[in-house]
């Protein structure tokens, strides 16, 4: 009897630890942990997505309206973009023009969407349906490399003038 | 010119039995590995020590867990609030968890719960003689005695890591989120990308199970090696405590230079 409720025991633990094990994996490195409530699903297409992941919130005036659904690479109209499924709280109604943009918390954190309301109030963007004005995320490289571009420009323009008139 | 010759024989002295006490560990160490077949042989006795190292120490460790856990959700977000990146405190908690505080954490309290139990218990069988006469009966003390305490400390150790890492990212989870307003998808999404299961979570078990062997050799060395009295057997336990500690972080360096670098 002692020895069969020794079993159990051991019976219970190693259950617990396979799936704290498995629990663990799941969560830390696979998909557990988090699930989309109920909400319907918007398709937005970007020219570039910087370092935007999945369950990314999507804000609308600063305030947190819904999630990242998935991304993906779509070919649209003979164009590479990312497609990113964006999914929206139930009982909000975004006008079809509103505006979608990839943006960053901070200089360094995570990148998130934040739609600006459109004008046309009266035709709400339906489930599956695309958002078509958007503006890609902001990639700090393609910045400094443009910056030093146009200072390489200056100063060669500078150079040409200060230098004397050929005679 | 006799003074000198004292000091060289106590050397030498010194040199022998410290070789023969290796040599005598090493043996142990072989024996044990070898009796790999207790798990067949012997499976109630494995059992009756799994229920004892595993289920008893369950507790300490899933308290201790979420207390770390949320310490160390607290300390990185102030940290990483300053340069506005905060999103990442899922993914510090988890990776410093997964790598390298579990593991260490969990064989070190481990040690500390389940380790001195088995140094006093065995220390004591040595004390009442309890060891000799099952020699004298035909039964071997590392089939009977030693095994099944070494093979379940490795068992167990590498389930009680998993279990401490899940509870310490939920312990993060609820200060970091619910507390301090992290933003839940990012927390959880920063982490997901982040963590790589096979490099990570892995490796870190593989640690956790050389530490939990580690640990048990010790604990079964200590208490086989005890003064046969009620002294002897206290510092046994002092010994396997302090020896475990050092021993675990000096593995765990090791390990971590060959795994993640």
């Amino acid at each position: 009897m002692q020895q069969k409720k020794i079993d159990i025991w051991v019976g219970l633990f190693v259950l617990l630890g396979v799936m704290g094990l498995i629990a663990l994996a799941l969560v830390v490195g696979g998909k557990g942990g988090w699930s989309t409530k109920g909400g319907y699903p918007v398709l937005v297409n970007f020219q570039n997505i910087g370092t935007l992941k999945e369950r990314a919130p999507v804000k609308m005036s600063g305030v947190v309206v819904g999630r990242v659904g998935g991304i993906e690479l779509k070919d649209v109209n003979g164009e590479y973009k990312a497609q990113v499924t964006l999914i929206l709280d139930n009982g909000l109604k975004v006008p079809k023009d509103s505006g979608a943009s990839v943006n960053t918390a901070g200089l360094l954190g995570a990148q998130f969407i934040s739609l600006t309301q459109g004008a046309d109030v009266e035709h709400p963007v339906a489930a599956g349906e695309t958002l078509d004005n958007t503006q890609s995320a902001m990639v700090l490289e393609d910045l400094i490399t443009q910056f030093g571009i146009n200072k390489a420009e200056t100063a060669s323009k500078a150079d040409a003038v200060d230098a004397p008139p050929v005679k | 010119m006799s003074v000198f010759i004292n000091g060289l024989a106590q050397l030498g002295g010194s040199v022998r039995s410290s070789i023969s006490t290796l040599g005598f560990a090493m043996r142990m160490l072989g024996a044990l590995f070898a009796n790999v077949r207790v798990w067949w042989t012997r499976t109630r006795l494995v059992f009756q020590q799994i229920h004892f190292l595993g289920n008893y120490s369950l507790v300490i460790m899933l308290v201790s867990a979420a207390f770390i856990g949320a310490v160390l959700g607290l300390q990185s977000y102030y940290t990483l609030s300053r340069v506005g990146s905060e999103s990442m405190v899922g993914l510090l908690v988890a990776l410093s968890l997964v790598r390298e505080l579990a593991p260490v954490v969990v064989a070190i309290l481990f040690a500390g719960r389940a380790g001195t139990s088995m140094t006093a218990e065995i220390g004591l069988m040595k004390a009442g003689e309890q060891l000799a006469a099952m020699e004298m009966m035909g039964v071997d003390p590392v089939n009977r005695v030693f095994s099944p305490r070494f093979w379940a400390a490795g068992f167990v150790v590498p389930m009680l890591t998993g279990l401490f890492a899940l509870v310490g990212v939920y312990g993060g989870y609820v200060v970091a989120v619910w507390w301090l307003g992290v933003d839940e998808g990012a927390f959880w999404s920063m982490m997901q990308d982040g963590v790589n299961v096979r490099d990570d979570v892995v490796n870190g078990l593989i640690k956790s199970a050389v530490f939990g062997l580690a640990v048990s050799f010790l604990a079964v060395y200590e208490g086989a090696q005890a003064h046969p009295t009620p002294e002897g057997v206290a510092q046994a336990t002092t010994r396997t405590v302090v020896k475990s500690a050092l021993l675990v972080l000096g593995l765990d360096f090791i390990l971590t230079a060959l795994m993640f670098s």
